[in-house]
């Protein structure tokens, strides 16, 4: 499930991603994507167990990137959690069937996170994700990559409901302690 | 506004992953759009998911088509690069104004800083995102006519919901309404409830996420006001009061079916002395 870190961290595909904004470059593209999206078609795999809509949703995710690289901002989040979240939604909208939005809608939310700039790094949370406890490691599992609500892990592992939620709070905490030692 | 009562980390986690029922997504979207904390420990959990991203296992694509040589073959250059306003990048972005009420909201917005539509970007009719990055929902309505009768936005900012009175609320008990929302997974309803009233002692089987939106009430856990939001473990046993003056509006999320309708029965216990 998990491989040996990529020499090239976490810092290098931000830059990679500004740099693609900047200049549109498509070599730098094909590079961003031949590292992505084998890796978001595992993730959207796992959560539609369906290998055409998920290569869809890649395809999807991979074209906002070219679309929309020159607004990503590596101050603002790493390039990875950018990725996740327009996959995400991408995801989300498809499950939902939601509705069309228009353009110009109410903006609510202010963006004042921020994305701390210690080099977090995939391969520590790699090896946080290692050391979880089985059952913090699994509820973790099913809620970023099954898409399970806290009553459907508890279902399926047979579990507490207060188990699932306190097993992924510690799960959380240690994982983000990973992610800033 | 002070906010004393956060979203559980459990609730957070499964927010930024996207697996929440519908009923629980709108509830939080509702309160991160008021909390500076909450969105900031989403950004973490996003940042997480990015992290776990990176270090999932590859898995080529198998259609020969998807490879990036052939689509850059028909893709139109990048568009130039464009300054986006900071505050425009959001984690959640909730779509406010339903479609009658479009002009009205928009123009608001746009009055706000930092909120201005944004010009110079392509239109791309084959994509519902301008910011696909940006998580969007769109509010039941009467949810919708309640946050645009309000202003928790603004600096003058009124305490008070005004347009809680003009909506369809059933009678549940003496002091106790109700109005069901439409959601597509979990159940989401507002509850009114008068000054003074005790909600009999109870626990929760499922999850059980409420949001004060106006009023307060005092429980076990504190007291709990607007924008506080009470994410409670399944196990926690309590016995809100509302108290002030005015009735107490909350949105309640839960994810068993029949969990509201089994707590009824208690509930009308004092009332008509079953
Ligand atoms: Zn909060």
């Amino acid at each position: 499930m998990y491989k040996e870190p990529d020499p090239q961290g976490t810092q290098y595909w931000n830059q990679c991603l500004m740099q693609l904004g900047q200049t549109g470059d498509r070599q730098l593209y094909q590079q961003f994507y031949h590292h992505f999206a084998p890796r978001l078609n595992s993730w959207l795999l796992s959560q539609t167990r369906d290998p055409i809509l998920a290569e869809e949703l890649v395809q999807d995710t991979m074209m906002a990137v070219w679309r929309k690289a020159a607004q990503y901002d590596a101050a603002k989040a790493a390039a990875s959690t950018w990725l996740f979240r327009i996959a995400r939604n991408l995801y989300i909208d498809q499950m939902r069937r939601a509705q069309v939005r228009e353009r110009g809608k109410a903006k609510l939310v202010e963006d004042d996170t921020h994305f701390d700039d210690q080099p977090a790094d995939a391969s520590r949370v790699r090896q946080a994700m290692r050391d979880l406890p089985v059952q913090q490691a699994q509820v973790v599992y099913k809620s970023y990559f099954e898409g399970k609500s806290h009553q459907e892990i508890a279902n399926e592992m047979e579990i507490p409901l207060g188990s699932v939620k306190s097993s992924l709070r510690l799960a959380f905490q240690k994982l983000c302690k990973a992610l800033r030692p | 506004m002070s906010i004393n009562h956060h979203l559980d980390d459990a609730t957070i986690l499964s927010y930024a992953a996207g697996s929440l029922p519908h009923a629980f997504e709108v509830l939080v979207a509702c309160h991160l759009r008021q909390c500076q904390h909450c969105r900031q420990r989403v950004a973490e959990a996003e940042l997480l998911g990015g992290m776990l991203l990176e270090a999932l296992e590859p898995l080529p694509l198998r259609d020969e088509a998807s490879q990036p040589a052939l689509l850059l073959a028909d893709m139109p250059d990048m568009p130039a690069t464009v300054d986006i306003p900071d505050s425009a990048l959001s984690v959640v972005d909730i779509d406010w104004a339903s479609g009658a009420t479009t002009l009205a909201a928009t123009g608001a917005d746009v009055a706000q800083p930092g909120l201005h539509p944004i010009n110079g970007l392509p239109e791309l009719p084959d994509s519902p995102h301008q910011q696909p990055w940006r998580r969007s929902l769109i509010l039941p309505e009467p949810l919708e006519l309640l946050y645009q009768s309000h202003c928790y936005e603004s600096s003058k900012g009124h305490d008070t919901i005004s347009g809680h009175e003009a909506l369809p609320w059933k009678r549940l008990v003496p002091g106790i309404q109700h109005l069901p929302l439409e959601s597509s997974e979990g159940n989401l309803r507002l509850l009114k409830i008068a000054p003074g009233i005790s909600i009999p002692l109870h626990s929760h089987e499922g999850s059980e996420l409420t949001l004060i939106l106006q009023g307060s009430y005092c429980d076990e856990l504190g007291r709990f006001q607007a924008g506080d939001v009470a994410d409670l473990d399944c196990d926690t046993e309590h016995q809100p009061i509302t108290d002030g003056n005015e009735p107490c509006i909350c949105l309640v999320a839960t994810d068993a079916p029949l969990r509201f309708n089994d707590l009824l029965p208690r509930m009308l216990q004092p009332f008509t002395g079953f």
